[in-house]
């Protein structure tokens, strides 16, 4: 037997312990346990005996019945009779078995774990213990523990045997069963008088109707029901406890699950962030390599012109497509994103053009007003002029000092921005000083200026100067060349890698060379349009083209004057493409106005020998420099192209239609469309945004990596923008009241 | 809810080991499973803060504690089975703690202060029984001290 080892394992100290325990033990029938538990609570390993006689004892002591006790022990080893000891006077008052805690602070026997709640005592305590306001209530936590404890079934348990009528044959278990569901009332709180007083008899009495068999039913004692249905009662509310519990668990997993979500959201958000970072990288590298690879890193100051610079045979990225951070002084990142923090009123009547060679550099703007204007973006003002066009210029495109401008006289001019400034202080100081003919002495000076300006500059220029001559009489100031050639106004201008290639609204598109001032290419659209070269167009479907409404319906033999859905059918369109003058209405901006569209080529943008151009059929073609063919035509548009760009694996294009598309390069198809309100006038993009001006103030922001649009307004315009041009984090819009804008993105 | 609370006589009285273990198993096979119902830790926190073994009862206050931090609804609640889990421990400075906590936020807690009680009580008698130990230890040393020094008389 394990209690006869207990017994001779711990003789001497059963000897030694026998005074102390006397005076608590009136009976010393195999009392080892106790008396062990008595001395040596704490130290009590084998804690299951100990504590179901110690409670016994101790609390209960109106329980302390030889065959209750016994049940309690455990049917295994201490079956003989146990007196209990007499009861003492408060159980909470015993004398401490193990050493005070109060003298030393800290539980004697220092467990890791005992460490571990004391030392996150102060943060909890810390804690607040305010119930927040709205949250439903629980059930308590000692409810939810008496209606699960295990022995909370045991009384259904005992009803369903005693309603099967079954034998309790095994009579130990039997009352091991009642010892067990005492505790459990106890553990409950539940003394019921009932099941205090007369355990005995009514457990005997049960199995006297058992034994009886048949009889059992009838003979069961009208209290045991009344008890039963107590019992069920409780049953039933400890059920609702439970139900409660399961719904407040439940409830919580929920709101957990939202939690989880919410911060799942977080992290992909997080993600994209580092996915924009890694683009932001990309392009970081990519310009540092660029630089890695020019020789002329060190680029002398007094080198005079992009012109010149090309000439040492390292391609030079236009601006337009210049990647990677652009130089931005350190104030800038200080400035709160996506806020306009400069205006500029730089027109009367609409912004047709603008252009800035970098951040806090020099501006050109092109107005309704037949204006070309120089700025200068560290403090907003006006630096000066650039007179010659005849009428308004419609397309321009700056790069580093070099600035190149098409006109609605139809002419291309190239200016030297360095030298704007100081000839608008002579200018200024001639007209003051000799009105009478302010011409002449500016000739003078000017050629004396030139002569300066050539020595510095190569060789070619002297033929440039040749080419010029016309221009310089016309007006001596920083224009440096003139190209003639188109029939009508200029309204689109790319240049890059010494290469100029303009679009014009006598439907054709021209390159020319700028060292030689020539021009190499013409490209006719009418003849591309009338002959398709590719399949590409049959391919495409015509459902494509939006054929519900027309323009305008003064123009249009189109029933639908509803300015809200304006479109031009395939055909009308194609007439106004075609027709002698390519002119067409706008759709209304968001001020209610609208303007009659006549930029035939308005989009362009070459890389090598790739070409992009977007016109006023709606069509996106890609052209061959080399053959001057167009290889491709991709058409989505409903109405003319306005603005386009491209980069190594899309097109992105805005319309009159509305709608901004982006176009894989490869397959040749829409990956996204966008639907504006209003007619997307000019856009920009780089790897991680695209920007648009959508007929409206606020600027069109599109994260390309998070596909989230946002507005630009702060601080924004008061009309719809209609120009825009960024680089990095920094953008200068113009808007269709005359006013330029410089923000922080 | 309040109402509900137990005095701390109850705490006194332990389940059966077998309550204890379904207790137990439950929360062990809850953690496993991934997710432990704030009922089932507290069960067997409970369960553990109830029996007289003070390893037991430190590992239940932890349970309890977890809860504290982790579950602010149930925090009143459990303020007050930590501080009658520290006052099973004796260990008399935290169990304040923890109880005013309680009576700070509800000052009419009949158990809260039935238990503020028997902490104060508890605190002088280990001070008595400070007390006693410094006797008695003075008295053995007395003892020793006098037959030694009646040994080496002799």
């Amino acid at each position: 037997m394990a209690s006869d080892s207990h017994k001779g394992r711990h003789r001497p100290i059963k000897e030694a312990l026998e005074p102390i325990s006397n005076p608590y033990m009136s009976t010393l029938n195999d009392t080892l346990h106790i008396a062990k538990e008595v001395v040596m609570g704490s130290l009590q390993s084998d804690y299951r005996r100990s504590e179901s006689v110690r409670i016994l004892s101790d609390l209960a002591p109106s329980l302390m019945q030889p065959r209750i006790m016994a049940a309690a022990q455990n049917s295994s080893s201490a079956r003989g009779v146990v007196t209990a000891p007499p009861p003492r006077p408060n159980a909470l008052l015993r004398l401490p078995t193990s050493f005070p805690a109060g003298l030393t602070g800290i539980p004697p026997r220092a467990t890791s774990n005992s460490l571990a709640i004391l030392e996150a005592v102060d943060q909890l305590t810390q804690m607040s213990l305010d119930r927040s306001i709205g949250q439903e209530e629980h059930p308590s936590l000692i409810r939810g523990f008496r209606a699960t404890v295990p022995s909370s079934e045991l009384p259904k348990q005992r009803r369903r045997l005693i309603r099967g009528g079954m034998v309790d044959a095994d009579l130990g278990l039997g009352s091991e069963k009642m010892g067990l569901k005492r505790l459990g009332d106890r553990a409950r709180g539940l003394l019921t008088d009932g099941a205090d007083d007369t355990p005995e008899p009514s457990r005997r009495r049960r199995r006297r109707h058992r034994r009886g068999g048949s009889f059992g039913r009838q003979s069961l004692k009208w209290e045991d029901l009344v008890k039963q249905a107590d019992e069920i009662a409780l049953d039933k509310e400890n059920l609702h406890v439970r139900t409660s519990l399961i719904h407040s668990e439940i409830n919580e997993v929920s709101a957990k699950i939202d939690t989880l979500e919410e911060i799942r959201r977080r992290l992909e958000a997080s993600l994209l962030r580092l996915q924009e970072e890694r683009l932001e990288l990309d392009d970081e590298l990519e310009g540092v390599q660029e630089l890695l690879s020019d020789p002329n890193v060190m680029r002398d100051a007094k080198t005079i012109s992009a012109i010149e610079h090309q000439e040492n045979g390292t391609p030079v990225r236009s601006s337009r497509r210049r990647k990677g951070p652009a130089f931005l002084p350190s104030e800038h990142d200080e400035l709160p994103p996506n806020v306009a923090f400069m205006t500029m009123r730089a027109h009367e009547g609409s912004v047709t053009a603008l252009d800035f060679n970098e951040p806090y550099g020099l501006l050109v703007t092109g107005g309704d007003d037949g204006k070309a204007k120089v700025w200068d973006l560290c403090d907003g003002t006006q630096i000066g002029e650039l007179r010659g066009h005849f009428g308004a210029v419609k397309a321009l495109q700056v790069e580093d000092t070099l600035c190149l401008t098409g006109g609605t006289d139809g002419n291309i001019k190239l200016w030297d921005l360095r030298i704007v400034e100081e000839y608008e202080e002579r200018r200024q100081k001639f007209a003051n000083d000799v009105p009478a003919s302010p011409l002449k002495p500016i000739k003078e000076i000017d050629a004396e200026d030139e002569g300066e300006f050539w020595d510095e500059g190569p060789s070619q220029f002297s033929i440039t100067s040749n080419l010029t001559t016309l221009s310089q009489v016309e007006d001596e100031g920083p224009c440096v060349r003139t190209l003639e050639g188109h029939s009508k106004a200029v309204t689109a201008l790319y240049y890059e890698d010494r290469v100029l290639v303009t679009g014009s609204q006598d439907k054709t598109i021209r390159v020319w060379s700028v060292e030689t001032g020539r021009c190499e290419m013409t490209m006719d659209l009418l003849s591309v349009m009338s002959n398709p070269p590719d399949l590409q167009q049959v391919q495409t479907k015509p459902g494509l083209y939006r054929s519900s409404t027309s323009f305008g319906a003064n123009h249009y033999d189109d029933l639908l004057p509803s300015p809200s859905l304006i479109g031009l059918s395939g055909a009308s369109l194609l007439s106004a493409a075609t027709s002698q003058t390519f002119s067409v209405p706008t759709p209304v901006y968001s001020d209610g106005s609208w303007r009659q569209y006549e930029e035939f080529v308005s989009g362009l943008q070459s890389w090598g020998y790739a070409l992009v151009s977007g016109s006023g059929d709606g069509a996106v073609r890609m052209w061959d420099l080399r053959s001057g063919q167009a290889h491709r035509t991709l058409l989505a548009h409903s109405a003319p192209v306005t603005c386009l760009q491209f980069d190594e694996n899309h097109i992105i294009s805005g319309s009159l239609d509305r709608t901004m598309r982006i176009w894989d390069i490869r397959t040749g198809t829409v990956i996204e469309t966008h639907r504006y309100e209003f007619p997307v006038t000019s856009l920009g993009f780089d790897s991680r945004r695209v920007l648009a001006c959508t007929g409206e103030p606020g600027i069109e922001l599109y994260n390309r990596t998070s596909h989230k649009h946002q507005r630009l307004t702060t601080n924004g315009h008061t009309s719809p923008a209609e120009r825009l041009r960024f680089s990095d984090r920094y953008l200068v819009s113009g808007d269709r009241g005359g006013s330029i804008k410089a923000w922080a993105l | 809810m309040p109402t509900e609370l137990p005095y701390a006589a109850e705490a006194e009285s332990s389940l059966s080991f077998e309550e204890l273990d379904v207790l137990k198993r439950q929360y062990y096979k809850e953690i496993e499973d991934g997710h432990v119902t704030t009922q089932s830790k507290f069960n067997y926190g409970w369960g553990l803060i109830k029996t007289q073994n003070n390893e037991m009862q430190t590992e239940g206050i932890k349970l309890l504690q977890e809860i504290y931090s982790a579950s602010p609804p149930h925090r009143r609640e459990c303020s007050y089975y930590i501080a009658v889990g520290y006052y099973k421990l004796k260990n008399y400075a935290n169990a304040k703690k923890f109880n005013d906590l309680l009576l700070q936020h509800e000052p009419g807690n009949m158990q809260a202060q039935s238990l503020r009680v028997l902490i104060e009580r508890g605190v002088t008698r280990d001070g008595y029984i400070g007390l006693g130990i410094v006797a008695g230890a003075a008295a053995v040393a007395g003892v020793v001290l006098a037959s030694v020094i009646k040994r080496t008389k002799k």
